[in-house]
């Protein structure tokens, strides 16, 4: 047995004590590229980036979503759903969705590639992104044939889409089922994208779902023997009907459990399969190094995840092949959430401990495994979903550090993560840090290494927030110690919920457009139509409070419609899109025969809605009462003429306007009516109640939709013009606003109340982030954490000369990562207008 | 009441930890290279952003010198050697585009502002920093700011040229924890060229401010009156970026012992150039490039040979 490396004994024991500062500088961290080894290096030079691109918005409409140009769509896992689907016609909807899950765990085919360690893709080949007509075919003739995607498929995979796929799901699809019950007074809203009226509802043609496992159990468990529980509780069920139960309801937990169990067979056939090919091809390799590595991924697959793990190796190797089937195969799902410095922790520990494997081995696993996950990529669908998540990918978020029963969680994996990620560089896995004040200094300054690279890595989340946002959501304090964030920033519970964030029916209401409907008694000035509530003539009020109240009320009185359109949304998924795979690695759904999608929207979550921007309409306020009611300087006449005529000819009185005091400044006058927007604002959407009886609210994953969204609102009194962004986040100010720098933008922030989770992005000059420097950037973060009333904060790192440059020559930026709105991105995937927006933010400078 | 042309939060470079920068208005030097040349002047004055311009003619209209004509694209251009610096045009601009650089504050105003970081400061041993032009110029209003900051237990510190009365550095000194002090060239005659003034009682004082530092050590009462010292010298092309300039000085600055905790380099920078038009003034350095990072490095190495503590100001 090898005996224990001893520096690697020292790091465990000391976390945080191995710095890899000297490299996050640089714009390649080793001599060979990026990664630890020339292998890593060689994969992420190989690897193709899957996130959405969009070159400009105002395209859109034209289907210029695409992907770079040399990924391709793959038609092999739509072409096996389509198959099994149409064999199973007529056969309760469990079954269908699990047997089409088997049917691909069984034939899609696998690749492995040559320097590969860690294997699993949803996708058939490193260059192509999966697809999922089983949700929504609308958009696909258009999109292959003179679309974005036009260029992705090959002229026998067009014919086949076109003439075999596309026919038979037309009417079949959920978006289909979904759209042909909606009523007539909602359907106008569920639209996405700056040509629409407000935002949109309509989640169902990509059912994004954010589960995230209760890991430790499920993986000491194993597929196998989980498996056999839910046989067993199966055969429970069927001794003897409850006296309680209706039979319609023992019926269809008889389905989910048959189709649960059909889904952790898929699980292993996955697993097998790759078992396979990796022995087939070590059966044929020539080079003996790489043999004995294929010879081990065979014996890891066949060993995990229907075995618990015994190595390291095994324990990433396992959860890596169970989150590709039931986060990625069975439905478009994104998310994760997964605590992974706690979940793979022990197995490194031991393996470490007993010299099984060095610190330097474990990092080269985890960035094999990331780049597994970047090589995951965005899937394919409509493309106007992408204009709120330009340059978007799986949002495949990684939890780290933290605590754990209220003491410090974080370890030398925590750092061996970060650390990995600065090494590949990346936009996915995402790695959120859950700030605590247990959490050890050492640990916290390795993050802010990675941050320095420039990524947008990591974000930081608040964690004692977890638990207040919890309390509001009346979950019980048990399970609210187990919460974890997924997607960009929603809140999960570990083990339980399923679709706690806003995408899974997605509502995404421009909350700025009800300042619009109250300027206008409820008409849109877009398109000219009266959609809103009647609220009183502006001329009538007698402050910027009346103006507030009737903004509330429009805010309500839309929401109700999208509402009304989620309810219906989730309710037809609830029946025709059972998420097998996903319900068996969840907690409770095992034990009850209960479907994920139902237990959720009964239990685990809670309705929420993106889109958020509070700011704009701060600044509105701000500016109505200081010149009209504070100084009667202008006049209601005049303001709504100038407002009406989109300030065109009206530039003084503008500028009036925008030099009025604005949110950002640590300003109190204008910090006041920031606390009143959220107030107001969230006030109202808590009126509204779902289907299940829980009260709506926002939520801070808003992606980029603060941009989007305001491109379709009129002027506002903040001195905005009509499509003009407003801020990137529910808590940052307005781009370009913020003129005190960062520590008076946390100052207004502080002022605000805890209502949500709220997004913040901040920008700060690379330098600020390096030697004597560092410990000021460290207790910058430790007030924004002790304000205590900040979810989240993430920074970009970077010079405007070099985004400026990127813009010039994109070619030589292909890997420049920025933060955009709660996830990272590749610079040169995004739209020009996002490009210029994240420009404008205010780089926090030297002084 | 003193004249405030800047306050500058979330500094980092003038002192140690998070601090906020207060800049005085007024400055007795004349230092070619100026990077704040808005700061010169000891009462407000205006200058010009002409990209914010709107074009509306409402500082024509309000301007009783002639001093401002309109373009025919709806800009407008400054005559300065007509402007009486009035301030009536930057009042009547709605835009900002006209703006008034100073004004008249109060020590309780501007303290308010410097507190509201507080908590930024706490860890890091951050507070208030009294700028320029050069502060002393202004000495009782930088005196009284510094006392009161002193009073809210905040770390405080002096950025001066050193060119002043010894008595009135001496009773601002009294409530500076640190004082920051240029050193710009050790050789009088070259001092004289750059900045307009002799450089002997910069030298003489600062020779002082140390040895005043060493007389309050082992007094345990004075031990807040004593001020530090970081001697911050701006390294400007062709001016006093030689080795024997830097010799010279580490030579002056040596002897004076532990008081000088460290040297600061701050290399040239044009990052004031556009302030220069947009006053109305020109810009002496026009075309003179940047020194390449090796240089400084070099320089840097030089300081360190005699054992002195050196920083980089990027």
């Amino acid at each position: 047995m090898p005996s224990p490396r001893k520096e690697d004994l020292q790091a465990l024991a000391s976390p945080g004590s191995v710095s890899f500062a000297d490299r996050v500088a640089q714009s390649k961290p080793y001599e060979w590229g990026f990664g630890s080894t020339p292998r890593v290096a060689q994969l992420r030079e190989g690897l193709f980036s899957k996130a959405a691109v969009i070159k400009d918005w105002a395209s859109l409409g034209e289907g210029i979503t695409t992907f770079r140009k040399q990924v391709k769509i793959d038609m092999d896992r739509a072409r096996l759903a389509t198959r099994s689907y149409q064999e199973t016609e007529g056969e309760p909807w469990p079954l269908r969705r699990a047997k089409a899950l088997y049917r691909i765990c069984d034939e899609l085919p696998l690749y492995i590639k040559p320097l590969d360690l860690i294997v699993g893709s949803p996708n058939s080949a490193p260059d192509e992104v999966r697809w999922y007509p089983e949700t929504d075919v609308s958009y696909m003739p258009h999109a292959i044939t003179e679309g974005g995607y036009r260029h992705m498929i090959s002229q026998e995979e067009k014919r086949e889409l076109l003439e075999e796929t596309y026919p038979y799901w037309k009417d079949k699809t959920l978006a289909a089922a979904t759209e042909r019950v909606l009523p007539d007074d909602v359907k106008d809203f569920c639209d996405i994208g700056p040509h629409s009226t407000a935002g949109c509802a309509n989640g169902w043609r990509s059912p994004r779902g954010l589960a995230n496992p209760n890991w430790e159990d499920l993986l000491s468990e194993g597929i196998a023997a989980r498996i056999r529980r839910v046989e067993n509780n199966y055969a429970r069920h069927k001794s003897s009907m409850p006296e309680t139960m209706s039979p319609a309801e023992y019926i269809k937990r008889c389905h989910n459990y048959e189709a649960m169990i059909l889904a952790g067979k898929a699980m292993l056939r996955f697993a097998e399969r790759y078992a396979e090919l990796a022995s087939r091809l070590a059966a044929s390799e020539k080079d003996e190094g790489r043999r004995r590595e294929l010879e081990e991924i065979a014996e890891v697959c066949r060993w995990v995840p229907a075995n618990p793990p015994r190595t390291f190796h095994e324990a990433l190797q396992g959860y890596w092949l169970i989150e590709v089937v039931f986060r990625y195969l069975e439905a478009p799902n994104n998310g994760s959430g997964g605590r992974i410095d706690q979940i793979w922790y022990p197995y490194y520990k031991k393996d470490i401990e007993e010299g099984r494997i060095t610190r330097a081995q474990a990092l080269e696993l985890i960035e094999c495994w990331m780049l597994n996950v970047e090589e995951t990529g965005m899937h394919c669908e409509a493309p106007d979903f992408f204009t709120i998540a330009a340059g978007g990918s799986v949002f495949y978020t990684a939890n780290v550090a933290g605590t754990v029963d209220g003491k410090d969680a974080s370890n030398d994996l925590t750092c061996l993560i970060l650390e990995a990620l600065s090494d590949v560089r990346t936009c996915q896995p995402p790695v959120a840090f859950r700030y605590a004040a247990q959490v050890s200094p050492a640990v916290m300054e390795r993050a802010i290494d990675l941050c320095r690279t420039g990524t947008g890595h990591p974000a930081f989340f608040n964690e004692d927030l977890f638990q207040k946002y919890a309390r509001m959501q009346g979950i019980s304090t048990e399970d609210s110690e187990k919460f974890s964030v997924a997607g960009c920033l929603a809140p999960t519970i570990i083990g339980k919920s399923m679709n706690a964030g806003a995408y899974a029916v997605m509502g995404l209401y421009n909350s700025m457009k009800s300042l619009e409907l109250a300027l206008w008694q409820g008409v849109d000035k877009v398109s000219g139509l009266k959609v809103g509530a009647d609220t009183p003539d502006p001329k009538s009020f007698k402050g910027a409070d009346d103006l507030l109240r009737a903004v509330s009320t429009q805010q309500e009185h839309m929401v109700r419609r999208y509402a009304k359109s989620n309810d219906i949304g989730f309710t037809v998924m609830i029946e025709r899109f059972p998420m097998p795979a996903a319900s068996f690695v969840l907690d409770d759904c095992p034990d009850m025969g209960i479907d994920v999608n139902e237990m959720s929207r009964r239990y685990n979550s809670w309705p929420c809605m993106a889109g958020a921007e509070f700011s704009a309409i701060a600044d509105s306020l701000a500016a109505v009462q200081r010149l009209i009611y504070d100084e009667k300087r202008v006049t209601w006449d005049e303001l709504l003429e100038a407002l009406e005529a989109n300030w065109q000819g009206r530039e003084e009185l503008r500028q009036l306007f925008l030099r009025a005091p604005k949110y950002g400044n640590d300003d109190d006058y204008a910090d006041q009516w920031a606390i009143k927007a959220h107030q107001g604002v969230l006030g109202a959407m808590s009126r509204v109640k779902d289907a299940w009886g829980k009260p709506w609210f926002y939520d801070g994953s808003t992606a980029i939709s603060p941009m989007a969204l305001p491109r379709g609102v009129h002027a506002t009194p903040d001195g905005r013009r009509a499509g003009e962004p407003g801020s990137d986040s529910s808590l940052a100010p307005v781009a370009g606003r913020d003129t005190k720098g960062p520590t008076a933008v946390l100052n207004s922030i502080s002022k605000i109340p805890f209502m949500m989770n709220d997004l913040l992005n901040q920008r700060f000059m690379p330098q600020f982030l390096e030697g004597e420097y560092k410990p000021l950037f460290a207790d910058y973060l430790q007030q924004w954490y002790e304000m205590g009333n900040s979810y989240h904060v993430q920074f970009n790192v970077m010079n405007n000369a070099v985004l400026q440059d990127a813009q010039l020559h994109p070619d030589r930026h292909a890997n420049l990562m920025v933060r955009v709105a709660g996830y990272s991105a590749y610079f040169v995937d995004l739209p020009k207008e996002v490009q210029d927006h994240i420009l404008s933010r205010t780089e926090q400078a030297f002084a | 009441m003193g004249y405030v042309f800047n306050i500058q939060r979330f500094s980092i470079h003038d002192g140690p930890g998070i601090r906020t920068t207060v800049f005085l208005k007024g400055c007795p030097l004349r230092c070619s290279w100026c990077a704040n040349p808005e700061s010169i002047r000891p009462l407000p004055e205006i200058i010009t952003r002409d990209l914010k311009c709107i074009g509306c003619g409402r500082c024509l209209q309000a301007c009783f010198q002639g001093a401002i004509e309109l373009q025919e694209e709806g800009r407008r251009t400054m005559q300065w050697e007509q402007c009486d610096q009035c301030l009536r045009c930057a009042e009547a601009c709605p835009s900002g585009a006209i703006d008034v650089m100073g004004r008249q504050t109060s020590v309780a105003e501007v303290i308010e502002e410097v507190l509201r970081d507080r908590r930024f400061y706490q860890r890091n041993g951050g507070g208030l920093t009294v700028s320029g032009g050069e502060p002393l110029f202004q000495w009782e209003f930088a005196r009284d700011l510094l006392a009161e900051a002193r009073r809210q237990g905040l770390h405080t510190t002096l950025d001066t040229s050193g060119y002043a009365d010894w008595d009135t550095l001496e009773r601002v000194l009294e409530h500076a924890d640190l004082v920051l002090y240029d050193l710009k060239q050790m050789d009088d005659e070259r001092h004289r060229q750059g900045t307009g003034v002799s450089n002997r009682r910069i030298l003489e004082n600062l020779e002082k401010v140390a040895r005043r530092y060493h007389a309050a050590e082992g007094s345990i009462s004075s031990s807040g009156q004593r001020s530090r010292i970081w001697i911050r010298c701006p390294v400007i092309p062709g001016f006093n970026d030689s080795e024997e300039h830097l010799e010279a000085l580490a030579q002056f600055v040596r002897p004076l012992g532990e008081a000088v905790e460290r040297v600061s380099l701050l290399p040239y920078h044009r990052f004031g150039e556009l302030k220069y038009s947009a006053g109305g003034k020109a810009y002496p350095y026009e075309g003179q490039p940047m020194l390449p990072d090796e240089r400084i490095e070099e320089l840097k190495a030089l300081l360190e040979s005699y054992r002195l503590t050196v920083t980089l100001k990027k």
